[in-house]
């Protein structure tokens, strides 16, 4: 009896999360609701047209979705430092902070950027967020600072190209001389420390701010491909 | 199982399984833990390494030796087990593993608690360009071991728990059953028919056990004296005189017929007897019931003097005679003095009655004699006290209150003369009294307390003065032809009653001189020293045999060898009573039966005194001699006479405990004369009882001994004693006491059967 009841509830559970997979990747009215009930009408409204280019680029050729990507969040969001936009240090905001604050720091873009691709059907592995040395003109002098883009790889070999909030248009990386990059990452193989399993005691996750942000937007949310969304 | 096997294995189990279950979670967790930790590791390093490599590929060209030179130093040291760096193309640009020796975590362990932390992953390039993926994991048998180790030092610790657990537990435990030990001995007692109670232990469950067998135990021995008392008033009835309660003439006969053929000590005594002179004339004078009234007295107060003077037996012959017959069993002394005007003696013999104590013993303390100064006499201290004649006699000394007492060493016989003056209404007043000492067994001193108590009874009842009391006495020897004594004893009381006096008269025996002197004394002192160190005493065995022939043991009297001639044990005995050799002989006759035994293997039975089982030092000697002796003791038995046995029932029963220890045989002899006590065998715990001859002669043609046996056996069966019949002569006599249930039987009929 014990038993069979175990099996029932095993049964009912896997449907349900099965079920939760085939709608979670068009279905956004949670995140909807969260946005709603959290920020209030503009940051829905602001929602709502992100849904609306997701769905748009979705079936657009690669390029065409990093270019609506980019000019969309270069253009909404303005770039700030993380203090003045979180009031601390370092802080990986989700889209949806991202677009409720209409501010970021260059991870908070890269993020946004990042998912809404990934929303659109790019391919995960030809994503990377990555870490960069960047030289900026600040007056007169250049400044040597860390910065964070995402990297457009069309080929597993070619060079990338370049998504990022200081330069605001596209570029190859071989182009982008004031950057040096330093350290590339995306859901698939940093995620094996981070994304997918989602273990509450794996030290990764409770420690990463990557981790962090993946939860979060899944709370709020933004189900990935690949992921067990309630 | 006993219940401290069955507590260690359960405290085995349940810690057993406290430990399996525990380890099995620990284990868990600490797999869990450490392969998060492994994880966490690899990808740490693995993070390291894709920062260092992509800085350094940054700078110049990073072939498969550039990727060595940086990726192989960590496998070297032992801390990374794998690294592979395999292209976006799947080309593997590097590869290289460390080779992991096996750890102490044994196999079974690992599979149990595999530990499979994720290799570490990360993506390396080379300036903007995708150069691979960097894999790398860590050596994991440490942590194997790492876990074994801890499962080790788990399962010492509950072994240790264990151990602890179970000491404390058996300690506990130990302290719980303690009682039992007590309530197994009962059981065990109980077994045997020994019905003893015990305390009931603190123990509730035990207690209840503890309880009922009490009950039981109290139950069987109220059924036991219930019993004794109706064979005792049966035995009252067929053998007493219905007046005084005293034996008749036909039992007290054989008793004493018994007593003379006692090749022993006991066989022989003095002989006294009293007649009430006119008991026709009191009857007319004071009338049938008072003179009855009178008697019934006078048989209570003989009656105690046979009590309080163990294995004495008091009858009354016909109307006016009665005897006393007191074989010389003890050698205590006894003092007497003439009365006087102002003067009352208080008789040694009620000085004794004052301090019987509860168990009916008698102090054995100096004899000693009260001169209380009459109490209507005005007197003051005493001026001054004197023994005039053989000082060294004993000592008188001044009590106050009037009250002079004389005391003397045991065993001194003789007559002294003692003056003293005291200040009787202003007048001194000088007095001097004599007084005698004499054995107790004396044919003087018991016709004396005879008369002095039967005396005591007609004064109270005011009969004194109308009758006379002629009194003789006579000394006998075992072997004594009773009509010659009975006729000396005769002479001397129609001698007596001739004169119309209550005097008492010495009869003696032909040649035979019954006085005891002390050169005669000396002699025979000088005969035993000689024989206990010769070791001349010897052991005459007479056999007492089952119903169905087989020998139940040897029955061990005493010979002395001289150089040409054995004397039997009859002849001396009394001598060595009276010399208070008893114990020694008591020592000899125990060490001769233990070489009998070990020589030739015969089961004997050693009578014992009284002296010698009241003796403190006895017990322990007797110990140490079986020990020194080896293990032939269990064929040894001891036994005791029926009147002793009872009079020092504390020290019997003490001594039966102590042979039952050694898995000696204890028992009774010459029984049932003292039926109104056996109940009090019952916790005793004896192996066999031997009937007296009395009851047992002629007891095919004696129907009221028939029953009387019948129910003496069922008896002693009931408290799992044996009963053996003594005196048996005739196959008559053998074939009745078979039908009535005894077990044995000994005596000139009996032979071994084969």
């Amino acid at each position: 009896m014990k038993v069979f009841k175990f099996l029932l509830v095993f049964v009912f559970t896997t449907l349900m999360v099965i079920g939760g997979l085939a709608i979670s990747n068009n279905n956004f009215d949670v995140l909807r609701s969260s946005a709603r009930t959290l920020y209030g009408q503009n940051t829905l409204n602001l929602v709502n047209q992100w849904i609306n280019l997701i769905e748009e680029i979705s079936p657009l050729p690669d390029r065409d979705k990093l270019v609506y990507v980019n000019n969309f969040f270069n253009q909404k969001i303005s770039w700030v430092d993380d203090q003045e936009a979180w009031g601390q240090e370092d802080y990986w905001a989700t889209p949806l902070e991202t677009m409720a604050k209409l501010k970021g720091d260059c991870e908070d873009f890269s993020i946004s950027k990042y998912i809404t691709l990934i929303l659109a059907n790019m391919p995960n592995e030809k994503l990377r967020i990555t870490y960069v040395k960047a030289r900026i003109k600040k007056g007169n002098t250049t400044v040597s600072q860390a910065h964070m883009v995402l990297a457009y790889y069309p080929a597993p070999l070619a060079e990338p190209i370049i998504l990022d909030n200081i330069v605001k248009e596209i570029v190859r990386g071989s182009k982008r001389r004031d950057l040096k990059p330093v350290f590339g990452f995306n859901t698939g193989v940093v995620s094996a420390g981070a994304g997918t399993k989602a273990n509450s005691t794996n030290p990764a996750n409770r420690l990463s701010r990557w981790g962090d942000a993946l939860a979060k937007m899944k709370v709020e949310g933004i189900c990935l491909p690949g992921e067990a969304c309630s | 199982m006993t219940l401290y096997k069955q507590l260690w294995v359960a405290i085995i189990i349940a810690l057993s399984m406290i430990f399996v279950g525990s380890l099995f979670v620990s284990s868990l967790s600490a797999q869990q833990y450490l392969e998060e930790q492994v994880t966490a590791h690899n990808q740490n390093y693995a993070n390291f390494l894709a920062l260092l490599l992509n800085d350094q590929c940054s700078q110049e060209v990073c072939d498969e030796a550039h990727l060595s030179t940086w990726l192989k130093p960590p496998i070297d040291q032992g801390y990374i087990l794998s690294i592979a760096v395999i292209s976006p193309l799947s080309e593997t640009l590097f590869s290289d593993n460390a080779i992991e020796k096996a750890g102490q975590a044994p196999a079974w362990f690992k599979r149990t608690f595999p530990l499979k932390p994720r290799p570490g992953g990360v993506n390396i390039q080379s300036g903007w360009t995708a150069l691979g993926e960097l894999t790398l994991t860590s050596p994991i048998e440490d942590v194997y071991d790492e876990m074994w180790e801890g499962s080790i030092n788990l399962s010492q610790v509950y072994f240790l728990a264990m151990l602890l657990a179970g000491s404390i537990g058996s300690y506990l435990l130990g302290r719980v059953l303690k009682p039992l030990d007590d309530v197994v001995s009962q059981a065990q007692a109980l077994g045997e028919r020994r019905f003893i109670t015990t305390a009931e232990p603190w123990t509730l469950d035990f207690k209840k056990v503890v309880s009922a067998m009490n009950t039981l135990a109290t139950r069987v021995k109220e059924m036991l004296e219930q019993e004794a008392e109706t064979l005792n008033e049966y035995r009252r009835d067929l053998h007493t005189d219905k007046v005084t309660r005293l034996l008749n003439r036909d039992q007290f006969m054989s008793i004493f017929r018994a007593t003379l053929a006692r090749d022993d000590a006991s066989g022989s005594g003095a002989l006294s007897i009293l007649r009430l002179s006119d008991l026709g004339g009191l009857n007319q004078t004071f009338g049938y019931p008072k003179v009855d009234a009178m008697l019934t007295d006078l048989g209570d107060a003989v009656r105690w003097l046979t009590n309080i003077n163990g294995g004495w037996t008091a009858a009354r012959l016909n109307g006016s005679d009665f005897m006393m017959l007191a074989p010389a069993l003890k050698q205590r002394s006894k003092l007497y003095a003439d009365a006087d005007d102002y003067f009352e003696i208080i008789p040694a013999n009620r000085i004794k009655q004052s301090i019987v104590d509860a168990q009916g013993n008698t102090s054995v303390a100096k004899p000693s004699l009260h001169i209380q100064v009459l109490p209507d006499v005005q007197s003051s201290a005493a001026e001054s006290i004197s023994l005039t004649q053989h000082p060294d006699m004993g000592e008188v000394v001044y009590a106050g209150q009037g009250l002079f007492i004389y005391s003397s060493e045991i065993g001194v016989e003789g007559e002294t003369k003692f003056s003293f003056s005291v200040n009787i209404d202003g007048e001194v007043v000088e007095r001097s009294i004599r007084v005698t000492m004499a054995s107790i067994n004396d044919p003087l001193s018991v016709a004396r307390d005879l008369q002095s108590q039967i005396r005591d009874v007609l004064k109270r009842h005011g009969m004194l003065e109308a009758t006379q009391l002629p009194t003789a006495a006579i000394y006998f020897n075992p072997g004594d032809p009773l009509g010659a004594l009975m006729t000396a004893l005769d002479q001397q009381i129609i001698a007596s009653e001739a004169e119309a006096l209550s005097h008492i008269k010495i009869a003696y025996m032909g040649d035979m001189t019954a006085e005891l002197s002390r050169e005669l004394m000396a002699d025979w002192k000088s005969v035993f020293e000689t024989a206990f160190e010769e070791n001349s005493f010897e052991l005459d065995l007479v056999e007492v045999t089952g119903m169905d022939g087989s020998l139940l043991h040897y029955e061990a009297n005493v010979r002395l060898r001289q150089a040409d001639s054995v004397f039997r044990g009859g002849e001396f005995l009394p001598w060595i009573t009276r010399l208070n050799m008893t114990e020694q002989l008591d020592r000899e006759m125990v060490l001769l039966a233990l070489d009998e035994i070990k020589a030739r293997g015969k089961p004997i039975a050693v009578k014992l005194s009284a002296e010698v089982i009241r003796e403190p030092a006895f017990a322990a000697w007797f110990e140490d001699t079986l020990s020194r002796r080896g293990n032939q003791h269990t064929l040894l038995s001891l036994q005791l006479l029926e009147s002793m046995a009872f009079r020092y029932l504390e020290s019997f029963t003490e001594l039966c405990a102590l042979a039952r220890r050694y898995g000696i045989q204890t028992g009774i002899e010459h029984m049932g004369h003292q039926m109104q006590d056996i109940g009090r065998l019952f916790d005793v715990g004896i192996n066999f009882m031997k009937i007296d001859d009395f009851f047992v002669t002629d007891i095919d043609k004696d129907v009221g001994n028939q029953n009387l046996l019948r129910t003496l056996t069922t008896l002693a069966h009931s408290i799992g004693v044996l009963a053996i019949a003594q005196g048996i002569s005739t196959k008559e006599e053998i074939a009745m006491i078979e039908k009535l249930g005894l077990d044995g039987a000994s005596g000139p009929g009996i032979s071994i059967k084969n």
